[in-house]
């Protein structure tokens, strides 16, 4: 049930067969969430954490005319709110972009890892860090970067983490995104959106179509993206 | 009712493949005027203002089609000749 998140942990960290069943425990249920659903709202308290499964999840504020600003995408394997832990309520809302299963965690049973499993804790506050380090290297693109690099850096980041969680290969991967939500991550709109998606086309580099990502040419796309993956810390590190 | 923008400028023709929801046409043309202008906006980073293109917007649903001018999106203010 939660193997995504365990091929995610183990991929940077060493973890024993307690620790593995001490994150099995920490489950309490499994819910499906329906595409476009706001599962956590800014402002709610919240008692427990949200362990993503299957699909897409999002990050995101918006403003009173409905402008929305995706601020981060989840993707199985992920924690989508494990601030919430320390935070108890969100400065942000917690979307649904797609079909989605989700495991919930209590905070109380957090609290209990974090009282018993100091080595586990820090695995978790690394992942907060790794959350913190996204939004970092995702303001750099919406300040500096141009349209079509911000676009590739995008796509080479969700390769990157995708292929983390045996969801991408060096082929490409399948992402049911629409050109809107993409115009959303990015400060964008769906016109420049598709307009920058036919830029990279035509270049040779990758094609976006029915849901699907094809790589023609990695390395070009990293190059057009300025993309370099230290901001995902997919090296070993034991913390 | 799902609209489809369609753009034609210097770059070339993109044509629009998955479309966007809006309410009606007035919707759907604040739509092409805010992509015009942001287009635009980014182009002019780059020190080039090209207000030849535009879109045409199109929905499949309703029978709509008209076209929105690059240059109409803007209301251009230019210093006089000879100044």
């Amino acid at each position: 049930m939660i193997e995504k998140h365990l091929m995610r942990t183990r991929a940077r960290h060493s973890i024993t067969s307690e620790e593995e069943s001490a994150i099995r425990a920490l489950v309490r249920e499994v819910r499906e969430v329906p595409a476009r659903t706001t599962l956590i709202h800014a402002g709610e308290r919240i008692h427990h954490s949200t362990m993503l499964l299957d699909g897409l999840m999002c990050r995101y504020k918006d403003l009173k005319d409905g402008q929305r600003q995706i601020a981060e995408l989840h993707v199985p394997g992920d924690f989508v709110d494990l601030h919430s832990f320390s935070l108890k309520r969100l400065d942000h809302n917690i979307m649904a972009l797609t079909p989605c299963r989700v495991a919930l965690v209590p905070h109380d049973r957090l609290q209990a890892l974090t009282e018993h499993h100091p080595h586990l804790t820090r695995i978790y506050w690394f992942s907060t860090n790794l959350d913190a380090a996204i939004h970092r290297e995702w303001e750099l693109s919406l300040g500096r970067r141009d349209a079509v690099s911000r676009l590739a850096h995008l796509l080479c980041e969700l390769h990157s983490r995708l292929a983390l969680v045996g969801m991408a290969d060096d082929a490409g991967y399948r992402l049911k995104l629409t050109q809107s939500d993409l115009a959303e991550c990015l400060g964008l709109t769906p016109v420049h959106i598709n307009r920058s998606l036919r830029q990279l086309r035509e270049a040779g580099l990758v094609t976006f179509r029915s849901s699907r990502v094809e790589l023609h040419d990695l390395a070009g796309l990293r190059g057009v993206a300025e993309f370099d993956p230290a901001f995902l810390y997919l090296e070993r590190v034991e913390v | 009712m799902r609209y489809r923008f369609d753009v034609h400028n210097g770059t070339g023709f993109t044509p629009d493949e998955e479309g966007q929801i809006a309410p009606d046409v007035n919707a759907a043309r604040r739509i092409a005027l805010t992509s015009i202008r942001a287009i635009v906006a980014e182009e002019a980073g780059t020190g080039t203002v090209d207000l030849r293109g535009k879109i045409d917007v199109r929905c499949e649903e309703d029978d709509t089609g008209f076209s929105v001018a690059f240059i109409d999106a803007f209301e251009l203010l230019l210093p006089p000749e000879g100044s």
